[in-house]
């Protein structure tokens, strides 16, 4: 407490200033961009001054604001609070229990890297809460400040147990808020070699359409700058382009997959530079990123789903994505969640032995979905596209043969994604497994789910067939069209083993 | 045929169809007096288009017509489906014709439990029961169709035993 001084206002480091106004400067600067430049042109002037001095003039304003806004933002400990106060026409004072501070991460982005200090998030139970985040402390500050409110919280938190003093053994050992994730030694450590792979093996598509997206998006804002100056040329040229799209189409699929595939790795490395991944039994913990350094740590308790999954490319060179998701709403689960790329079978093993150590010693009974799934989408996906495709080759031809292309692959890709769904349970978990191409594995202990939910659309119901969705903190599992017997069994016995539960979900 | 290796399952408490309870019977005129309402509009501007257009009335309108009383056989024989169930140490909600679905919140995973009532179960003196788990929005229950006081009820009861698990 004395070290940090939290018993009266503390402000941020100095550099604090810089980081705001960096801050406030982005967020001027794209709005000047798309409603000043774009609307009235670069050389519009405003009572006779020039948009350059307009800017200088936004940038003297924008830095008192943000001096003002340092000045102001202040945060203390009071009693079992810890409060923020900022905001210079509304004063906003953020007052959080020390007990319901959930997890204390360090984030640095290129900025902050380059003035050499660090931002601070807390984050508390419920979604509705605040955002609570002080973007400009030095290093040494930061982590000992994370270790204040952690302790200060296991300090609460035992207090609070010693006063009703019944089981208290008990709730001590479920509430273990020790971080003491070794510092040591990391579980997965990627090369840059390591890296470059993993870039390759990204699921380019989804870059490619990202690219697109954004592409699109802005090509479209600023067109008047980006394509006017070409149009003379697109115009002309455009006949000649059109004659040649045997050799345009190909080649700019190439050209696009080049740039997605750049960008892939570019982001790849970008996001898991230098990764460092930790793991025991209190919990595991990631380190990443060049220009953006994050560090997320998930406490045992708190870690609700483990998702393992991999693309055809990675499966190739025998590298999998294991995804640890901990309780959050909705947007952020994917913000919250640890993502660990890369990891080869032994890795794997390792960190869902430890885990989920009931993988290994439990005993598992599968069920899988009722053939008439299989039916179902070889029906819809299947055979009506190629029929209609077949009827529509009757108009031509090119789409006949398009019709008895489609009809052998989506049937064989059918039949492939429906052998690849399968529940795995055991008395304490559930797995469920999804997808060839994208083999998925979700895993979940029972006694975390939050409820369960029982389906049967009047299909299924017709064949004594039912749905079951498993929802947990972190999003919800769902297999569908399973015996319904079968269905009706494990979803009393979810609910038994969660009633049962000594143990809190989180 | 799926087995429990550590407890015998018919120890494993069922939940039987016979557990749940009904809802108010004027909660079916609540919802198709709703349903009314909506469908009143949207007669309404179809009416109008009617009036604009070149097409037969029974272009326009027939679709309309045909979702009103598809609706209204869905609620009605729906209805009886509606039902919630509360045991000792969870409860349970079903409804839906064409897609059943049933949902079961333990009291253990309880957040919240609110009881609210809208402008026109106000006129019907009735109340929704909310209960809320960290699980997301879609795994949350809505009990509609209570009288006000059943409804609060239930909330206490409910509130009473998700604390004791705190």
């Amino acid at each position: 407490m004395s070290k940090l001084g939290l018993d009266v206002a503390q402000r941020q480091s100095p550099i604090g200033i810089a980081i705001i106004f960096f801050k406030n400067l982005r967020i001027a600067i794209n709005i000047l961009i798309s409603v000043v430049a774009v609307s009235f042109g670069m050389d519009t002037s405003f009572f006779g001054l020039s948009i350059f001095s307009i800017g200088i003039i936004v940038i003297a304003i924008f830095l008192v604001i943000s001096f003002l806004q340092y000045r102001k933002f202040m945060f203390y400990v009071e009693g079992n609070y810890f409060v923020i106060e900022k905001g210079l026409i509304s004063r906003d004072k953020i007052t959080v229990p020390l007990e319901r501070i959930q997890t204390v991460n360090i984030k640095q982005n290129v900025v902050q890297q380059l003035l050499k200090v660090v931002a601070i998030s807390i984050d508390t139970a419920g979604s509705d809460q605040k955002e609570m985040e002080i973007s400009a402390l030095s290093r040494s500050y930061a982590t000992s400040l994370q270790e204040y409110l952690m302790a200060q919280k296991k300090k609460t938190v035992e207090q609070g147990e010693e006063d009703d003093k019944e089981d208290s053994a008990i709730l001590m050992d479920s509430v273990s808020f020790e971080l003491d994730i070794p510092k040591g030694q990391s579980l997965v450590n990627l090369s840059f070699k390591d890296l470059l792979k993993l870039g390759l093996t990204e699921n380019h598509l989804r870059t490619a359409l990202l690219v697109f997206a954004v592409v699109n998006g802005y090509v479209w804002q600023y067109e008047e700058y980006l394509l006017k100056p070409f149009e003379k040329y697109i115009d002309e040229q455009a006949d000649y382009w059109m004659n040649e799209y045997l050799i345009l189409v190909p080649l700019s699929i190439v050209l696009f997959l080049i740039v997605s595939v750049l960008i892939s790795m570019i982001q790849t490395i970008l996001k898991y530079f230098n990764l460092q991944f930790y793991i025991d039994r209190a919990g595991v913990r990631l380190i990443s990123g060049l220009l953006k350094r994050n560090e997320i740590q998930i406490p045992e308790h708190k870690i609700q789903i483990l998702k393992i999954t991999t693309n055809p490319l990675r499966k190739l060179i025998g590298l999998k994505t294991l995804i640890i998701k901990q309780a959050s709403s909705s947007q952020t689960v994917d913000k919250k969640s640890i993502t660990v790329p890369g990891c080869n079978d032994e890795q794997e093993w390792h960190i869902t032995n430890t885990l989920f150590p009931e993988s290994i010693g439990d005993q598992f009974t599968t069920v899988r979905p009722n053939n008439y799934l299989l039916l179902r989408m070889t029906v819809w996906l299947s055979l009506l596209p190629s029929l209609l495709l077949g009827l529509l080759g009757f108009v031509q031809w090119e789409i006949g043969l398009a019709a008895l292309l489609y009809l052998p692959i989506s049937l064989f890709f059918i039949n492939k994604y429906y052998s690849s769904i399968s529940l795995c349970i055991s008395p304490d978990m559930i797995s469920i497994d999804t997808g060839w191409v994208f083999p998925t594995s979700q895993n979940v202990k029972l006694y975390k789910l939050q409820s369960v939910g029982f389906k049967q659309s009047i299909f299924e119901k017709r064949r004594g067939l039912a749905s079951l969705v498993f929802y947990t903190a972190a999003g919800h599992l769902r297999i569908s069209n399973i015996d319904e017997r079968n269905a009706s069994t494990i979803y009393n016995n979810a609910l038994y083993t969660i009633e049962s539960a000594d143990k809190g979900w989180m | 045929m799926f087995s429990n290796t550590v407890l015998p399952l018919e120890e494993i408490p069922q939940i039987e169809p016979t557990d749940f309870q009904p809802l108010e019977d004027d909660y079916l005129w609540l919802r198709i007096s709703s349903w009314c309402l909506l469908y009143l509009i949207i007669g309404g501007v179809a009416t109008l288009t009617v009036f604009k257009s070149e097409a037969a009335w029974w272009m326009i309108l027939g679709p309309v017509i045909l979702l009103f009383l598809f609706t209204m056989f869905v609620e009605i024989k729906g209805f009886k489906i509606k039902g919630f169930s509360l045991r000792e140490k969870d409860i349970s909600f079903k409804r839906g014709l064409l897609f059943y679905s049933m949902t079961t919140i333990p009291f253990n995973r309880v957040q919240h439990c609110e009881v609210t009532q809208g402008p026109l179960a106000r006129l019907f003196d009735l109340a929704s029961v909310k209960v809320y788990t960290a699980g997301g929005s879609s795994s949350d229950l809505s009990i509609g169709g209570l009288t006000k006081e059943r409804a609060q009820n239930l909330r206490d009861f409910i509130t009473k035993l998700s604390a004791e698990h705190e």
